[in-house]
């Protein structure tokens, strides 16, 4: 006989006292035994619904990106008012744990864990308290770029430069404005991340020419302390190296300027998904190395929105998997060997559908990648100089069309896809995203859902493993792998709606 | 003794003092007097010293029922029940010492049988639906309550009880009318894969029992009257139905709660009917 019983930590007072209360469903109330954790401890059976976890790897028309979660709630019996104090506790983002077991099983070691996530808040009535949960992507909702200047002179700029954002760069975006600092001294601010190593790799354009640079500076003090030479530049590029990048102008330019730069984290690594994350609070997560790639932020968009950018031209995705651990990955077909089967036998409600926005398959993509800065130009400037600083309103744009795919799928759409990202710089990234696109949605797929018993192997099953699905219909009796990409934990009945695409 | 059925209430140990013994401070002896029967009290080891607690009334209270539901105790465990004029005191009666388990099993399924432990043994109140019942010969009055308990091989090591009944009854010179029903309530629910492999999902089981005093009289009815009014629905009653035979007492009795408050029907001059429906406390 297996019960549910779930650890819901909050703030119990204003000074950040965290308390723990633990429950059990209803008529499966029990004592902690002395050698559990904790111990000796009543867990009352207040548990009326332990709730629903629903993950979704599909956010977006074809954009893998951030897994998108639909938490239901957790219902408590509180007819006795005993949880009324509650109403006065921080319950918003406390962390609410779910474990099922054997009734005789030690506490926790012999239970498994259903699902982690977070409480967003709660309704409470007479009868029953319930709690709105959610995962934690929801801390990367808070935007990427949060130090301003202050004003107060030297590197901090005039007065009136107060509040402007410090503009983040990762990698190379490509000719991107400075922002002018101090007119007098003509100091500019290059960018607020570190440069990975690559400080010689600078230079700042006027007009689509170079100006030549002078030493880097040693210091900050010496950066603001002396001007370079006329008709020179100088980089102060932070205490070894890593940001923020400055630069000074020995002459009063007249062109529009441009630097061409390269942002990277403190430990000299790119910024990836896992970098942002835990730049947003989630720390410890695993998966792909999946880069942010070639972006400039100097406005108040979110961690979230620039790591969906960022999944774009990887065909990446992110979430919390549903043990509230950050993980990202790259999106693929069904891998050869299966994680789990499903059949008629283990598995009920089969149903095939298409996934929404997904209806038919892709024989057409046009891409639009790179945000671009285009400035006027000085005579006598390069071609190749010329077409960089001309390009707008992006980087990059080119498509791709596979009329075999309209041939045998008549109504096959027409994608467009853009992306901050100067990720495409070369016709081999460029052919080899079409070429993965086309691989992935431009042949007819299979979404089917279905609800099987939840136990550990189907509890051990996560978004993007492959399983083998094989039933006596649909053209599936020789079995047929697929991958996960919706997950629905129902706890009140034990039981796990999937979907696979493949 | 009359064998007829006993409705223990009211639960009068909720409103008295306990103490006595060597009980957790996490899991106190008030755990006894929680609605919640999953809240034990639990000893801090076996020893005879620690597992006894003392009941003050405040004032004398008619009592003749006694429980102890939700406990660990084991087959050799034994319990005994005093009442006295003074806390701790036997003056007005010892129950002496009595088996918890009185429940006995013929040849179709033997006391040491696999099978009848996996029903009962345990530490749990879910694998232990049986409460240490007693029902005394007749009405007493006192206001100390004593309870040994000497369960000193427990294997836990200490014992726990979640719920502690002390309390008044009612019996009839009547018994039930022949149609008795017990009867179990499973809360377990089964579905089935698209193939008709079945899925179940295992919940705990509950016992319940409906059956018709048919013959009371104008007196008996209007305690069963009042009986009504003082629990209602909500509140619990200890449904004894062999006090004769403390081991079909243990197997079909149990601390319940009306399922519903029937209308007591006047079907004959000076005769009084009433059908009662008990559920057992979750």
């Amino acid at each position: 006989m297996k019960r549910l019983v779930v650890e819901i930590t909050m703030v119990v007072d204003a000074i950040g006292t965290e308390q723990t209360f633990y429950f059990a469903d209803t008529a499966m109330g029990f004592t902690t035994k002395p050698t559990d954790t904790p111990a000796n401890t009543y867990v009352a059976g207040r548990l009326i619904s332990a709730g629903s976890f629903r993950r979704e790897l599909f956010s977006g028309k074809r954009v893998t990106g951030a897994v998108r979660p639909s938490f239901g709630e957790l219902v408590l019996d509180n007819g006795d008012g005993g949880l009324d104090a509650w109403t006065g506790y921080g319950i918003s983002g406390g962390q609410v744990t779910v474990r099922w077991g054997e009734h005789d099983a030690a506490y926790p070691a012999g239970y498994t864990t259903v699902f982690v996530c977070a409480a967003q808040y709660m309704v409470c009535d007479f009868k029953e308290i319930k709690l709105r949960l959610r995962d934690r992507l929801n801390l990367l909702e808070q935007p990427l770029v949060k130090t301003s200047f202050d004003g107060s002179g030297g590197l901090e700029g005039t007065t009136a430069l107060a509040g402007k954002l410090k503009q983040w760069v990762s990698s190379d975006p490509g000719f991107f404005p400075p922002i002018l600092v101090d007119a007098a001294k003509l100091l500019y601010f290059v960018q607020s991340t570190g440069t990975g190593g690559l400080g010689a790799s600078f230079d700042i354009y006027e007009g689509g020419a170079v100006i030549t640079r002078g030493a880097d500076y040693a210091t900050a003090a010496d950066c603001l302390a002396t001007s370079p030479a006329g008709g020179q530049c100088r980089f102060w590029f932070g205490t070894g190296g890593n940001g923020p990048v400055y630069v000074r102008l020995g002459s009063v330019p007249v062109f529009d300027l441009r630097v061409f730069g390269d942002g990277y984290q403190s430990t000299g690594s790119s910024w990836s998904l896992i970098a942002l994350a835990a730049t947003g609070g989630i720390a410890g997560g695993t998966g792909t190395a999946i880069g942010i790639g070639a972006q400039l932020i100097d406005d108040s968009r979110s961690i979230l929105q620039v790591m969906q950018d960022a999944c774009v031209p990887s065909l990446a995705w992110f979430g919390m998997t549903r043990l509230d651990a950050f993980t990202c990955g790259v999106l693929t077909a069904p891998a050869v060997t299966a994680s789990y089967g499903f059949t008629q036998h283990n598995a009920k409600g089969w149903t095939r559908t298409p996934i929404q926005d997904m209806d038919a398959p892709v024989w057409s993509v046009t891409v639009h990648s790179g945000k671009t800065w285009p400035g006027n130009l000085v005579a006598g400037v390069s071609g190749t100089m010329s077409d960089y600083l001309s390009r707008t309103p992006w980087w990059a744009s080119f498509s791709s069309e596979d009329a075999t795919i309209k041939t045998a799928h008549p109504g096959a759409v027409a994608e467009v896809i853009e992306t901050n990202s100067r990720y495409f710089q070369n016709l081999a990234s460029q052919t080899a995203f079409t070429a993965a696109y086309f691989a992935l949605f431009g042949a007819l797929r299979e979404f089917y859902t279905f609800t099987a018993q939840m136990d550990a192997d189907t509890l051990a099953l996560d978004l993007h493993d492959t399983v083998e699905i094989k039933i006596p219909r649909f053209g599936l009796t020789a079995g047929k792998n697929m991958r996960i990409i919706t997950q629905s934990i129902d706890c009140d009945n034990s039981q796990i709606t999937f979907g696979v695409w493949g | 003794m009359s064998g007829n059925i006993i409705i223990g209430y009211p639960n009068r140990s909720d409103a008295g003092t306990m103490a006595g013994g060597s009980w957790l401070a996490g899991l106190p002896l008030a755990n006894l007097q929680s609605r919640e029967m999953a809240k034990v009290a639990r000893s801090s080891d076996a020893l005879n010293a620690s597992t006894l607690f003392t009941l003050d009334l405040a004032t004398a209270k008619t009592l003749r029922t006694f429980a102890l539901c939700n406990h660990n105790l084991s087959a050799d465990a034994r319990w005994r029940v005093t009442l006295g004029t003074t806390s701790g005191g036997s003056q007005v009666y010892d129950s002496g010492w009595l088996d918890v388990w009185q429940m006995t099993f013929g040849d179709l399924v033997e006391w040491e049988s696999v099978t009848w432990w996996m029903g009962v043994a345990g530490d749990e109140y879910l694998r232990s639906p049986y409460a240490a019942m007693l029902a005394l010969p007749d009405y007493y009055t006192a206001r100390y309550v004593k309870v040994e308990i000497d369960d000193t091989t427990n294997a836990d090591g200490y014992v726990q009880i979640g719920r502690f009944f002390a309390g008044n009854a009612i019996q009839s010179g009547y018994n039930a009318a022949y149609g008795l029903q017990d009867a179990w309530e499973d809360l377990s629910t089964l579905d089935r894969a698209e193939s008709g492999s079945d899925w179940a999902y295992e919940k705990r089981k509950l016992r319940n029992v409906s059956f018709v005093l048919e013959y009371l009289t104008a007196t008996e009815a209007s305690y069963y009257h009042e009986l009504q009014r003082m629990v209602g629905t909500t509140g619990e009653v200890l449904y004894m139905p062999y006090p004769s035979e403390p081991g079909e007492n243990q197997r079909y009795g149990f601390l319940g709660q009306l399922a519903d408050l029937s209308p007591i029907d006047y079907p004959f001059y000076r005769v009084r009917r009433l059908p009662l429906r008990i559920k057992e406390r979750a």
